[in-house]
């Protein structure tokens, strides 16, 4: 398979070479470096932010939570992820129209001007960077820890997390955003045929779906139905969960850039409906790994697991396509949250472009790198916030989602709320402040804080002042 | 005709919304129940799959409505 593996790759690499250099930019400015132009068609948007959304934990997560927790793992990533889409296309027109009138650059910069304080801009750069940073890290090592155990003696697992980081920078700092998303494009591709080909076979071990929850039922019942044998997917769980997704489009700003440069409203509503499409279509899959997964490898560790649905039990062709693909959906989510913390650093920036361009290419690499070490000397810590990193995030949706639909001039209500909910979340994990408060989950707690906030906001702090948007 | 299209638009966000709830409640996700099946496939996976189509069909329908609507282009 190592062979195998290696055709695979220079295939890969070759592709990724070839769309470097078409997208190389000799003038680097914020539009065209940043912002990939800002006219990008529906096609390449639905890959690129497809890509972007379906990380590593698509291929590894979604069928382990499935094989471990159930067919609530539908409810907990496909429903919301479909959610997702509708709040997408009510909202995200709002944000394409304020973004164009007020000369977008980064959600952080956004926030600035609507809230016109520096607070909000520095809580949602402060948010994305406490939040992805780790999430990036602990990727990049779960796959390099994952390519150590199926070539254990070829390179040590950082020199993996090396090579994986390596090839994101130079082509991000080559071509910038465009280039991500031509590889977010190819990476796409790759993961949707690997993941329906293995899908598709473990489905075949069984002679069909019917047959698969049958013998799923023989093992463990508990599995086709909610809360599942751990008791993980309660109504709490769920709503938490579809919270934190459903805002992503907004509180992650590498899939917020996304809806903003699209070339047109038509090409976003195309692109959005294609994404709802292309989540069913591509955790569907994750489902059948995971039942297959439950009833072969109940008591299997999660390594030992995905070692045998993507490698072992595959014609090895499959596998190395499998090991490719793995890669591509850790690089094609990693890449993008790298570049968007760049991006957000360049929004806050009152520099002349040229400048403010060379020091987010700086950044962008500082950031890669800090991504690299935290992959390579990962904690307890680290690991905790990039489980929580969706729902941290979820936490500024509030603060952004009023500062884009809001026409009043705001107040640092918003700014001031969301710092202190993500300080208590962050404790909270930590263990610091208890997980839960009666009977409710200090998310839901935070969450109605929030929620509480954008009242006062909106409708108790009024303001004869309207903004002229 | 800006009139039906927001008519629309607010009838639409009522389904969302009550699907929205729906899907949190004994009616998707029933405890520790797995009937009835349909096509082999188990309550909660085969309404979760309807669930999530119901999300993709309520945003094409929204996506029509405002193909006309003023935007940011």
């Amino acid at each position: 398979m190592l062979i195998k593996f290696i055709i695979a790759s220079v295939v890969y690499l070759g592709i990724l070479i070839f769309l470097v250099r078409r997208t190389r930019l000799k003038e680097k400015t914020t539009s065209n470096y940043l912002l990939g132009g800002g006219n990008i068609g529906f096609v390449i948007g639905l890959f690129t932010t497809a890509a972007t959304l379906f990380s590593a934990f698509t291929v590894v997560g979604m069928p382990d939570f499935f094989r471990t927790h159930g067919v609530g793992a539908w409810i907990f990533l496909a429903v919301s992820d479909t959610m997702m889409v509708y709040a997408l296309l009510r909202v995200g027109e709002i944000l394409r129209r304020k973004a164009r009138k007020l000369d977008f650059k980064g959600m952080s910069g956004l926030m600035a001007t609507t809230y016109e304080t520096k607070l909000a801009g520095y809580v949602a750069f402060g948010g994305a960077v406490i939040f992805l940073i780790p999430y990036i890290a602990v990727q990049i090592s779960g796959i390099s820890i994952f390519l150590n155990a199926a070539f254990p003696d070829a390179i040590p697992v950082w020199a993996w997390s090396l090579i994986i980081v390596g090839i994101m920078i130079v082509y991000s700092e080559t071509g910038g955003l465009r280039a991500i998303m031509y590889n977010d494009t190819l990476q796409g591709i790759l993961l949707f045929v690997t993941i329906w080909i293995i899908g598709w076979n473990c489905i075949d071990h069984f002679g069909g779906i019917t047959s698969m929850f049958e013998k799923v039922a023989l093992v463990k019942e508990e599995l086709l139905s909610v809360p599942g044998p751990n008791g993980l997917f309660t109504a709490q769980f769920f709503i938490i969960s579809a919270i934190a997704i459903i805002s992503l489009p907004f509180t992650q700003p590498q899939i917020s850039t996304r809806v903003v440069i699209m070339k047109s409203s038509k090409a976003l509503r195309k692109m959005a409906i294609g994404l709802g499409v292309v989540a069913i279509l591509v955790i569907l899959p994750t489902m059948f790994m995971g039942m297959y997964g439950a009833v072969l490898y109940p008591d299997a560790t999660t390594q030992e697991f995905i070692g045998h649905v993507l490698l072992y039990d595959q014609a090895s062709g499959v596998a190395a396509l499998g090991l490719i693909g793995l890669i591509a959906a850790a690089i094609s989510t990693s890449d993008s949250q790298i570049f968007a913390l760049g991006s957000e650093l360049r929004s806050l920036l009152n520099l002349d472009d040229k400048k403010a361009i060379s020091i987010t290419r700086i950044f962008i690499m500082v950031f890669g790198l800090l991504a690299l070490i935290f992959s390579i000397v990962s904690t307890e810590h680290l690991v905790l916030l990039a489980r929580t990193s969706f729902t941290g995030t979820a936490m500024m949706g509030p603060m952004i989602l009023v500062g884009i639909l809001s026409r009043k001039k705001l107040s640092k209500l918003m700014p001031i709320v969301t710092l202190l909910a993500l300080v208590v979340f962050i404790l909270s994990k930590m263990g610091m402040v208890p997980s839960q408060i009666w009977l409710l989950q200090t998310e839901i707690v935070l969450f109605s804080v929030l929620a509480l906030a954008v009242f006062f906001e909106l409708v108790v702090i009024r303001s004869t002042k309207v903004k002229s948007d | 005709m800006k009139m039906k299209r927001t008519t629309l638009l607010r009838v639409l966000d009522c389904l969302a919304i009550l699907t929205f709830i729906a899907t949190f409640s004994p009616l998707v996700i029933p405890e520790n129940e797995i009937r009835p099946f349909l096509m082999g496939i188990p309550y909660t996976m085969w309404m979760g799959f309807l669930v999530s189509v119901i999300f993709v069909v309520l945003a094409y329908f929204v996506s029509i409505i405002n193909k006309e609507e003023r935007n940011a282009d």
